[in-house]
C-alpha cells in the first residue's frame, strides 16, 4: 500500500515538474508534427536525453489588414456594397460558420479601416466580429475597450490597424489556448476568402486593374499555406468541408505561372539596417484564369456568408 | 486500498496531472506577449506562432512576403534553450540571412523587390546537459509589416 502511494507521488511530482523545466526526447512522435502553429506541448513522458531533432511546421497567412492594404495601394476604391451584410449574422449557428464568418467580418473590418473616413462602418463591423467572437467564447478580443480605442483613434490609420491587429492576435491566442486550433484555422481561412473576394470584385470594377490582378496572382503561395493549415485539422468535418472548397481554388491557382528571372540577392542598407532582397519573380495569370478565380471565390464566399458551412 | 482510490482522491490526482498542461500554455502565452511590443513600429500580422521546443529541435515557417512592404521577423527563445538562432531562405533554399552571423540579434528587417515565399528556419542549439536532461522552452516566431 505504501509503495503504491509512493509510486503515485513520484508520478505526480514528475508530471508537475517536467514541462516547466525539461521535456523528454524519447523520439516517439517527434518527427514532423501535424503542422499546428499552436502553443503546443513538449512531450513529458520521460526524463532522459535522446536526440530529438523534431521539426515543427508553422503555417502563417498574411493578415487581412495587409491584404486590404495591398489592394488599396494597387488602386482599388472603397465599395461598401461588397461587404457582408451585418444582417447575415443571425444565419451563423454552427461553430464552423461562426468561425468562418468571424474571419469574413474581420476581413471587412480591415477593408473599412485601411480606407479613410469609414470609422462608423469600422465600428459596425467591429460589432459583428465582437458578436461572433462572444458566441465562440473569445469575446474579450473585441471588447468595449477595443471600441473605445477605435473611436479615440479616428483618422489615425496606423493606430486603427494596430488595434485591429491586437484583436486578431487575442482571438488567435484565446482559441489556441482553449485548444480550438481548428476554429483558429477557420477564422484565418474566412479572412483570406473575404480578402480574395474583395480583390477579385474590385478588379472587375477598376479600370486600370493590372496591379490588383498581380496582387491576386501573388496569392498562389498564400493559398498553399491556407491549404496546409486547414489540412492539419482535416479530421474536423467543418474544416474538411471548407478545405474541399478551397482545393477547387487551388486547382485554378496551380495554373498561375511563377518564374524566377534572376537569383535572389540580399543587400543591407548600412544606415537603415533594412535588407532588400533583390531578384525578379514574374507571376502570370491569364484573363480566363482571373475570371474563373472571380467566379470560384464568389461561390465559396456566398456559401460561407449564407451560413451553409 | 479502498480509501486510497476513493473518488475524491482520483479527482485530485487528475487535477494535479492537468497542471502541467495549463502551466505550459501559460508559460508560452506570457513569453509571446512580452515579445510583441518589440515588433513596433511594425504591425503584427495577428498570428501567434509559438511552440515549446527541445534542445536540438528546429521549426520552420513559410510565408509570402509582398513587394512594396517592409517586414520585421522576430524569433525569440526562452533562456533555457540557449542561443536560439534563425535562417531565412528563398524558394530555392538559398540562404539569405543568418541571425548567427549578426551577433545575438533576434530580428531582421527587410523588403523584397518581388513578391515571394521565404522560409524562416529556427534552430535550437543542441545543448549537452550534464544531467542528461533535455532542456525545453518556448520559442516564438513573430511577423510584422508596414507600408
Amino acid at each position: 500500500m505504501n509503495e503504491l502511494k509512493k509510486l503515485f507521488a513520484v508520478c505526480i511530482v514528475t508530471a508537475f515538474l517536467s514541462p516547466f523545466f525539461y521535456g523528454c526526447g524519447n523520439g516517439e512522435g517527434e518527427g514532423e508534427t501535424d503542422g499546428t502553429d499552436t502553443s503546443d506541448m513538449a512531450n513529458g513522458d520521460g526524463m532522459t536525453k535522446t536526440p530529438s531533432k523534431a521539426q515543427n511546421i508553422f503555417y502563417a497567412i498574411p493578415s487581412p489588414i495587409e491584404l486590404a492594404q495591398l489592394i488599396q495601394k494597387a488602386g482599388a476604391k472603397y465599395n461598401k456594397d461588397l461587404l457582408n451584410s451585418p444582417d447575415n449574422i443571425s444565419k451563423y449557428s454552427t461553430n464552423t460558420s461562426k468561425a468562418l464568418n468571424l474571419g469574413v467580418y474581420g476581413g471587412d473590418l480591415s477593408y473599412t479601416s485601411v480606407f479613410d473616413d469609414n470609422t462608423q462602418e469600422s465600428i459596425l463591423y467591429l460589432a459583428c466580429t465582437r458578436k461572433l467572437a462572444e458566441s465562440l467564447g473569445v469575446g474579450s478580443a473585441f471588447d468595449e475597450k477595443t471600441v473605445d480605442r477605435i473611436q479615440n483613434n479616428t483618422g489615425k490609420n496606423d493606430s486603427l490597424l494596430t488595434i485591429i491587429s491586437d484583436s486578431y492576435m487575442t482571438t488567435d491566442e484565446l482559441l489556441k489556448e482553449s485548444q480550438r486550433e481548428n476554429a483558429s484555422a477557420l477564422v484565418i481561412a474566412g479572412g483570406f476568402i473575404e480578402a480574395l473576394y474583395l480583390g477579385t470584385q474590385l478588379a472587375k470594377v477598376t479600370k486600370n486593374n493590372a496591379d490588383i490582378i498581380t496582387r491576386l496572382a501573388e496569392q498562389k503561395g498564400t493559398l498553399d499555406n491556407v491549404v496546409g493549415l486547414l489540412s492539419s485539422y482535416e479530421q474536423d468535418a467543418g474544416v474538411a468541408g471548407v478545405l474541399a472548397d478551397i482545393k477547387q481554388l487551388k486547382e485554378i491557382y496551380d495554373q498561375v505561372k511563377v518564374e524566377a528571372k534572376s537569383a535572389s540577392e540580399a543587400k543591407t542598407n548600412p544606415n537603415t539596417k533594412v535588407t532588400t532582397i533583390g531578384g525578379k519573380i514574374i507571376y502570370t495569370i491569364t484573363p480566363e484564369l482571373v475570371e474563373k478565380l472571380t467566379i470560384k471565390a464568389a461561390e465559396i464566399r456566398t456559401k460561407i456568408i449564407s451560413g451553409q458551412n | 486500498m479502498k480509501n486510497f482510490l476513493n473518488p475524491a482522491r482520483i479527482i485530485l490526482i487528475g487535477a494535479i496531472a492537468l497542471i502541467p498542461t495549463v502551466g505550459t500554455f501559460a508559460q508560452c502565452k506570457g513569453f509571446v506577449k512580452k515579445q510583441i511590443p518589440k515588433l513596433s513600429p511594425f504591425i503584427h500580422n495577428g498570428q501567434i506562432n509559438s511552440s515549446v521546443l527541445l534542445s536540438g529541435d528546429h521549426a520552420e515557417l513559410t510565408l509570402t512576403f509582398y513587394s512594396g512592404q517592409t517586414y520585421r521577423i522576430m524569433v525569440t527563445g526562452q533562456e533555457t534553450l540557449g542561443d536560439v538562432f534563425f535562417l531565412m531562405k528563398d524558394a530555392s533554399k538559398s540562404q539569405l540571412f543568418s541571425s548567427k552571423d549578426q551577433g545575438k540579434t533576434d530580428y531582421w528587417d527587410f523588403t523584397v523587390e518581388s513578391t515571394q515565399q521565404l522560409t524562416i528556419e529556427v534552430m535550437v542549439p543542441d545543448v549537452d546537459a550534464p544531467s542528461g536532461l533535455v532542456p525545453s522552452g518556448c520559442v516564438s516566431i513573430l511577423v510584422g509589416f508596414k507600408q
